[in-house]
C-alpha cells in the first residue's frame, strides 16, 4: 500500500466525517445554555424577570445571526451577548432591585431563617462589590455563575486570560479586607 | 488565622449563594416559542423569487456580452423564409418585404420604438438582431428592485451561488477527464 494511497483514502474518510457533522441549531444552544445565559444576566441585573428579558433577546440575536456553525465558543459567544444587554438593562433599573425573599427560596426546605441568613449575606457581598473598580467587580461577578471558566470569562470581557485570574486575586484581597472591617464594627 | 478562615469561608459562601440561581421552571420552552413566533427569518421564500431574477439577470448578462457588435441594417437584407426556397432573384419585382419592418435608411434613433408591420405572420421567425426586450427590462428592473431592498441578501446569495458553482465545478472536473 502506497502513503499517496493511504493519504487519499483518510483525506476522503475525513471529507465524508466533516459532511455528516451535525449543523448547529438555535434549540440545540437553548439547551445546552440558556441556564448559564441566565446566571449571567441575573447576575447583574439580580431579579428573575428582567433576566429572562435578556435571555430571550440573547437568543434572538443569535437566531438572527445566521451561523451558529463557525462559532468556537457558543457559551461564551452567547455570554458576552448577554452581559451587554445585562449591561444596559442594569443602567435602566432604578436603585438596586430586591428581589421578594421568597424568590430565593430554592426549595420548601429551606427555612425563613436560612433565607433570611441568604438574603443578608447577598446584600452584604452586594454592598461590598459596589465599593469595587469596575474591572475588579466584573471579573468577581462572572466568577459566580458556575459555569463560567476563566477563558470564558476573558472572552465575554474582551480581556486576556491572564487578567482574569489577576484581577480576581485583587478583587478576593480587596473583598475580604473590607469584610474584615465590616466584621470589627460589628 | 481563624478569623481570616472565617472571612475566607464567609466570603466563598456568600460568593457561592450569589451565583447560584435557576430561572424560573420552563424557561426553555418559553424561549423556544418566542423564538419560533418570530417572524420567519430564513431565506427559502427568497430562493424562489431571488434565484429566478438572479439567474435571469446573469442570462441578460451574457446576452448583452455576446452581443454581435456590427449594427446590420435591416431594410437592406434580404429576408429568409424557413423550409421555402428561396426565390430567384428578379431586377424587376421588388423583394417581398411583407413582414420587414420600415425603417429608415438612416440607422434607427436607439430610443426610438420599433413599429412592427401588422402583416408579419406568428409562423415566420423573427430576426435575431430585433429581440424582445420588454421582458428583459422588467426582469432587470425587478432584479434591481431586490438588490436595493435586499442588498445583504442580494450579496449573499451571488457569493453563494459562485460557491456553488466552484463545488460543481470540482465535482464535474473528473467526470470530463473521463470522457
Amino acid at each position: 500500500m502506497s502513503w499517496a494511497g493511504a493519504a487519499l483514502r483518510e483525506s476522503a474518510i475525513v471529507e465524508e466525517t466533516e459532511s455528516k457533522a451535525p449543523s448547529v441549531t438555535i434549540e440545540e444552544l437553548v439547551r445546552l445554555h440558556a441556564q448559564t445565559v441566565f446566571r449571567v444576566a441575573y447576575s447583574l441585573v439580580r431579579n428573575h424577570a428582567d433576566a429572562e428579558d435578556v435571555v430571550q433577546e440573547t437568543f434572538l440575536r443569535a437566531m438572527k445571526h445566521g451561523r451558529l456553525d463557525g462559532i468556537e465558543n457558543p457559551k461564551a459567544w452567547l455570554s458576552k451577548i448577554a452581559w451587554r444587554l445585562a449591561l444596559d438593562r442594569a443602567k435602566r433599573i432604578p436603585g438596586e432591585p430586591l428581589e421578594p425573599m421568597l424568590e430565593t427560596l430554592r426549595s420548601a426546605d429551606d427555612s425563613l431563617e436560612d433565607a433570611l441568613e441568604e438574603q443578608q449575606r447577598s446584600e452584604l457581598l452586594r454592598s461590598l462589590l459596589q465599593t469595587l473598580p469596575s474591572d475588579l467587580r466584573e471579573v468577581t461577578v462572572l466568577s459566580t455563575v458556575e459555569e463560567m471558566t476563566s477563558g470564558d470569562i476573558a472572552t465575554v470581557l474582551g480581556i486576556p486570560e491572564g487578567s482574569v485570574r489577576t484581577r480576581l486575586m485583587r478583587a478576593r484581597q480587596m473583598l475580604k479586607q473590607k469584610l474584615a472591617a465590616k466584621l470589627e464594627k460589628k | 488565622m481563624a478569623e481570616q478562615d472565617k472571612i475566607d469561608k464567609l466570603l466563598d459562601r456568600a460568593l457561592g449563594e450569589y451565583g447560584a440561581t435557576s430561572a424560573r421552571a420552563g424557561l426553555e420552552g418559553r424561549l423556544l416559542a418566542r423564538l419560533e413566533a418570530e417572524p420567519d427569518r430564513n431565506r427559502s421564500w427568497l430562493w424562489w423569487i431571488v434565484v429566478p431574477a438572479m439567474a435571469a439577470l446573469a442570462v441578460i448578462a451574457v446576452l448583452v456580452a455576446w452581443r454581435p457588435q456590427s449594427k446590420v441594417n435591416i431594410a437592406n437584407v434580404t429576408p429568409v423564409r424557413v423550409g421555402v426556397p428561396p426565390a430567384p432573384p428578379s431586377t424587376t419585382e421588388a423583394p417581398r418585404r411583407d413582414w420587414v419592418v420600415k425603417q429608415p435608411s438612416r440607422p434607427p434613433h436607439p430610443k426610438a420604438p420599433v413599429k412592427a408591420n401588422p402583416k408579419r405572420r406568428d409562423s415566420e421567425p423573427r430576426l435575431a438582431t430585433f429581440p424582445s426586450q420588454d421582458s428583459n427590462d422588467q426582469l432587470v428592473r425587478l432584479a434591481m428592485q431586490f438588490v436595493k431592498a435586499h442588498p445583504d441578501e442580494a450579496t449573499e446569495i451571488v457569493r453563494e451561488q459562485k460557491e456553488f458553482r466552484e463545488v460543481a465545478a470540482q465535482f464535474t472536473a473528473p467526470l470530463k477527464e473521463e470522457e
